[in-house]
C-alpha cells in the first residue's frame, strides 16, 4: 500500500545576497537583493508501508527539505504531495500524530525538558499526542528495555552523554506510535555502538509497527543495513531509484582495489599515477575505485612502478561509490 | 523606564540577547532607546510644567534636553560585555592567561571599535528628536561647553566601563554573575541621573559625591548650560582620580581572581 | 478543556525546570524593590512641586504605575521571552519541532520559556497599587474591581497579541531580530496617565499601537471612572489584533524556510 506519494515536487528558495561591509549593510537594509535556490527539481518518487527508504545525496542535495514538506514543516513550491492521505502542509492533528520527524541532535526532548529528567518529558508527550495509559506504558518499558537507558531515565537531561541522549529522544519519536518515520541523520555524532544500538532499534520497530520510513545518513552503513529500496539524490534531482546493491552495480561496474605501500615515501608518485586514489587514515590502507575491464591492468601496473603489500581486489561498498559519483559529478 | 534595562537583557538566552544587543547592524532598531525614554519624559514633564515655570531651577526646555542627552550618553556608553563573566564561568577565560594581552584593554578596545557604528546610529537618533521637539530643547550657548560635554561623557564612559569590568570579574566569586550584573546595570542606571535629575532628589549630596555622575548626569548638565561656574580642571581632576582608583582596584581584583579560578570544562 | 490540560501540563514541566534549577529569588525581590523605590522617589519629587499631573492626584499616579508594573511583569514571566524567542526558533530552524506537533505550535512557543522567577517581583508592585490607595484613603467596590480584573485581562491578551505581531515579522526579516523590543520600549509609555499624549502620538498609542490603553483603561474603573465604553473598544482592539495574528501567522508558515537545505 502506498504511503508517500509525491509528484513533481518542486521547491524554489529565495535567499537574500549578502554585500559586504558597512555600505553594503545600509544597502541591504533598504533593498535586498535576492537569489532563487532550486532545492528540487520536480522529484517524484513513492514509499510503501512497511518500506525502509534510503535517502543519499551530498549536503544541500535537497534530502532534508524533501522531508521538511512531507512532515508539513515546509510549504512547497509546486507539485503534488501525499502522505497517510492527508496533504501535510494543512498539518491536521491527526496526520501530526501518526508521523514522527527525528531532526539528528535536534531534539524536543531537550527543547522541553533540560533540568529535569527524560521521564518527565515523556509524560509530557504522552499528553499531547493523547496516548492511553496502558500503552504508553507497554512501549515505555519496551523501549527502555531495548534501547538500554533504564537509569538514567530520571537524570537531569543536561548531564547525559550525546549518545544516550540520541536513544532517548528516539523514544521520545516513536512512543505514540507513529506509522511514518522521518529519520534525518539519527545516529550523525554518535559513538559506533550507540549507531548499531539505534540502527537496531529502528529496524525492530519498522518490523513490529509496519512503519514506513524515510532516512538520511551520512554513515552508509546505516543506509546499507537498514534500506529496502534507495533513492539517490543529487542538485534536487533523483539520480537514481532502486535496491542498494543496485546503486553499487549501476555506478560502479567498478572494482575497488585495495593495497598498502612498503614505502611511504612512494606516496607522491603514486598520486601523479592516479590522482582520484584514497587512503584510510587509519590502516595506511590504499583505495583506488577503477573500472571493471581495466582491473587487472592497473594492478599489474602497480606492481611495476611500486613495491606494493597486501593487495586486494573487491566488490566496492555504496559509501565508496558515491563518493566516487558525487566527486566527479561537481 | 526604571526596568530601562532589564528590558533588554530579559529575553532567551543572556548570551544570545548580548550578541543581538551589542552594536551589530541591526542596532538601527534600537534607536527606539534613544527616542523612547526621553520621547514619554517629555511629555510628562509638559504636562507637568502646565502649572509651574520652574521645577527644581529646571525650566522645562532644560529638562526636556537633560533626558535626551542623558539617554544619548548613558546608550552609547561603552559596556563591558558579559562575555567576560561568562568567559570566566564556562572557563573560556583560560585564553587570556595563556595569551600575551591584557584582558582588560582587549575588552577595552574591541568594545569601542563596536561602539562606532552605534554611535553614529544614536547621533541620528538624536537629531531626530531635536528636530521633533524644536520648539522644546535648548542648545548649548556655546562650543566650549558642547566639545566638554563630549569630553566628559567620554571619561565617564571610560569610568563606567571599569565598573562594569570589576562587576564582571565577580564572577570569579558569585555563582550567578548574570543576576548580579544586571542588578548593578539597573542601580547604575539611577546613580547616573537617568530616571531624575540627581540635584532633585533627597540626599542629593551622597548622589553628587559618587562618581557615577559622570557617566550622564555631570556632561548632560554642562550642555543645557547649568555647570558654568564650575572649575572645569577641579572635577576633571577628581574624574581622572576615580578612574585611577577604580582601575587599580580592577587590576587588583582580577589578580585576586586569577588566584582563585579553577578553570571550569578543562581538567 | 484538553488543549488548557496540556497547556497546564507544559507548565508544570516548565515549573519543575525552575524548582530543579536554583533561581535568582532574592535578586528578583530586589529588583522588585528597586523598581518600586524608583517610582516612588521619581513622582515623590515631582509631586513636592505640583499636587496633581493632569489631574492625578499622587495616590492616583501610584495605583497607574503599579497597575502598569504588575500587567507587564505578569505578562514577562508567563509568555514574553517565550513569544520574543519565536524570533530565534526561526532564525536557526528549531521551529520544527513544534510544527511537527499534534498541538497548536503558536500556543506552545509562547509558554516555552516562562519566568517564574520574575513573579517575586510582584510583591513590591503591589505594594505600590496599594500605597495609592492609602494616600487617597477610599477603597473602590466590589463590583468596580471586578470590571478592574475584566479589563486588565483583555489588556494582557491585547498585550500578548501585540507583542506577537511584531515578533511575527522574523518570518519576513529574519536578520532584524532586534525588532521585538521595541515592544517594550513602547510600554514606556503604558506608565503615564493617557492624558498627557497629545497629537499624532496619542491617536497611534490608542490604535496601532495600544499601548496606553493597557494600563489606563484598568485603571480607570478603580478610579471611579466607570464607562463601558473602555471594555468595549477593548474588545475591538483584541479583536483586531487577533485577526491579525491569524493572519500574519498563517502567511508567516508559508514564508518559512527552516535553516538548512
Amino acid at each position: 500500500m502506498e504511503v508517500i506519494k509525491v509528484k513533481d515536487l518542486h521547491k524554489i528558495y529565495r535567499r537574500p545576497i549578502k554585500e559586504k561591509g558597512l555600505k553594503g549593510s545600509i544597502k541591504e537594509f533598504f533593498k535586498r537583493k535576492y537569489e532563487e535556490v532550486h532545492a528540487l527539481k520536480g522529484i517524484s518518487f513513492e514509499v510503501y508501508e512497511g518500506e525502509i527508504l534510503g535517502f543519499v545525496g551530498p549536503n544541500g542535495a535537497g534530502k532534508t527539505t524533501c522531508m521538511k514538506i512531507l512532515s508539513g514543516v515546509l510549504y512547497k513550491t509546486k507539485g503534488y504531495v501525499n502522505v497517510l492521505g492527508f496533504d501535510p502542509f494543512k498539518r491536521e492533528k491527526e496526520f501530526l500524530k501518526k508521523i514522527t520527524f527525528v531532526m539528528g541532535l535536534e531534539g524536543f526532548l531537550e527543547e522541553i525538558v533540560w533540568d529535569i529528567s527524560a521521564r518527565d518529558g515523556l509524560y509530557f508527550i504522552k499528553d499531547l499526542y493523547e496516548v492511553n495509559d496502558k500503552v504508553f506504558l507497554e512501549n515505555l518499558n519496551e523501549m527502555v528495555e531495548i534501547l538500554d537507558v533504564k537509569d538514567i531515565l530520571d537524570v537531569p537531561l543536561r548531564r547525559i552523554s550525546k549518545g544516550q541522549k540520541m536513544r532517548l529522544e528516539l523514544i521520545a519519536s516513536l512512543i505514540y506510535n507513529p506509522s511514518v518515520l522521518f529519520l534525518d541523520e539519527p545516529t550523525l555524532g554518535l559513538d559506533i555502538v550507540s549507531q548499531k544500538n539505534i540502527r537496531e532499534f529502528i529496524k525492530y520497530y519498522v518490523e513490529k509497527n509496519k512503519a514506513t520510513c524515510i532516512l538520511t545518513s551520512h554513515y552508509m552503513k546505516d543506509v546499507e543495513e537498514l534500506s529496502d529500496r534507495l533513492i539517490v539524490i543529487n542538485n534536487g534531482e533523483i539520480i537514481y531509484e532502486g535496491s542498494v546493491q543496485g546503486a553499487i552495480e549501476k555506478f560502479s561496474g567498478k572494482k575497488l582495489i585495495k593495497f598498502s605501500l612498503k614505502d611511504e615515501r612512494d606516496k607522491e608518485k603514486l598520486k601523479n599515477f592516479y590522482p582520484k586514489i584514497h587512503k584510510d587514515k587509519e590502516e595506511g590502507i590504499y583505495r583506488i575505485l577503477v573500472p571493471k575491464s581495466f582491473a587487472s591492468e592497473i594492478t599489474k601496473n602497480l606492481f611495476q612502478n611500486f613495491e606494493i603489500t597486501d593487495i586486494t581486489i573487491e566488490e566496492p561498498e555504496l559509501e565508496e561509490v558515491l563518493r566516487d559519483v558525487f566527486e566527479s559529478s561537481s | 523606564m526604571f526596568l530601562k534595562v532589564l528590558r533588554k537583557y530579559i529575553a532567551v538566552s543572556e548570551i544570545m540577547i548580548l550578541d543581538a544587543l551589542q552594536y551589530k547592524i541591526n542596532t538601527f532598531f534600537l534607536l527606539s532607546v534613544i527616542l523612547v525614554p526621553p520621547l514619554a519624559y517629555f511629555f510628562l514633564w509638559k504636562s507637568i510644567y502646565t502649572q509651574k515655570e520652574i521645577i527644581g531651577n529646571y525650566k522645562l526646555g532644560e529638562i526636556i534636553t537633560y533626558y535626551i542627552i542623558t539617554y544619548f550618553f548613558l546608550e552609547t556608553k561603552p559596556r563591558a560585555p558579559w562575555d567576560i563573566a561568562h568567559s570566566i564561568k564556562n572557563g573560556g577565560f583560560s585564553k587570556y592567561i595563556t595569551k600575551p594581552i591584557n584582558h582588560f584593554f582587549f575588552y577595552f578596545f574591541s568594545e569601542y571599535s563596536y561602539l562606532f557604528v552605534w554611535w553614529i546610529t544614536a547621533v541620528f537618533g538624536v537629531v531626530i528628536l531635536f528636530f521633533a521637539l524644536k520648539n522644546y530643547v535648548i542648545l548649548p550657548y556655546g562650543l566650549l561647553p558642547f566639545f566638554l560635554s563630549l569630553l566628559f561623557s567620554f571619561f565617564g564612559g571610560v569610568l563606567g566601563f571599569i565598573i562594569e569590568y570589576i562587576l564582571n570579574l565577580l564572577a570569579f566569586w558569585v555563582e550567578r554573575p548574570f543576576a548580579f550584573l544586571r542588578f548593578f546595570d539597573l542601580t547604575i542606571y539611577f546613580l547616573s541621573g537617568a530616571i531624575i535629575p540627581l540635584d532633585l532628589l533627597p540626599f542629593k549630596n551622597v548622589f553628587l559625591f559618587l562618581p557615577f555622575k559622570y557617566i550622564s548626569f555631570f556632561p548632560a548638565r554642562i550642555f543645557i548650560g547649568k555647570e558654568v561656574n564650575i572649575n572645569i580642571l577641579n572635577e576633571l581632576f577628581i574624574l581622572f582620580f576615580w578612574i585611577i582608583l577604580f582601575y587599580s582596584i580592577s587590576q587588583i581584583i582580577l589578580y585576586l581572581g586569577r588566584k582563585s579560578y579553577s578553570a571550569p570544562g578543562s581538567i | 478543556m484538553k488543549s488548557l490540560k496540556i497547556i497546564l501540563k507544559f507548565l508544570y514541566l516548565k515549573f519543575k525546570s525552575h524548582i530543579a534549577f536554583r533561581t535568582d529569588t532574592v535578586l528578583q525581590i530586589l529588583f522588585g524593590i528597586l523598581d518600586t523605590l524608583f517610582a516612588f522617589l521619581f513622582f515623590n519629587v515631582i509631586y513636592s512641586y505640583v499636587d496633581n499631573v493632569v489631574g492625578f492626584e499622587k495616590g492616583e499616579i501610584y495605583i497607574l504605575t503599579g497597575t502598569a508594573y504588575l500587567l507587564d511583569t505578569l505578562h514577562r514571566s508567563i509568555f514574553g521571552t517565550g513569544i520574543f524567542s519565536l524570533s530565534i526558533l526561526v532564525k536557526s530552524g528549531r521551529l520544527e519541532k513544534y510544527l511537527i506537533r499534534p498541538f497548536k505550535p503558536n500556543v506552545l512557543v509562547a509558554f516555552r520559556e516562562p519566568r517564574f522567577d520574575m513573579f517575586y517581583r510582584l510583591p513590591s508592585y503591589f505594594v505600590l497599587f496599594i500605597y495609592g490607595f492609602y494616600l487617597l484613603k477610599t477603597f473602590p467596590s466590589f463590583f468596580d474591581i471586578l470590571l478592574f480584573f475584566t479589563s486588565f485581562s483583555i489588556s494582557s491578551l491585547i498585550y500578548i497579541f501585540l507583542s506577537y505581531n511584531i515578533t511575527l515579522l522574523t518570518f519576513w526579516i529574519i536578520e532584524v531580530y532586534n525588532l521585538y523590543y521595541i515592544i517594550y520600549d513602547f510600554y514606556e509609555f503604558a506608565r503615564y496617565p493617557e492624558k498627557i499624549y497629545k497629537g499624532i502620538f496619542r491617536k497611534i498609542f490608542i490604535t496601532i499601537i495600544p499601548v496606553i490603553i493597557l494600563s489606563n483603561y484598568p485603571v480607570k474603573f478603580l478610579l471611579k471612572e466607570r464607562n463601558y465604553f473602555f471594555l468595549f473598544y477593548q474588545i475591538f482592539i483584541l479583536f483586531i489584533f487577533f485577526l491579525i495574528f491569524k493572519l500574519m501567522w498563517k502567511r508567516g508558515l508559508r514564508r518559512y524556510e527552516g535553516a538548512t537545505i
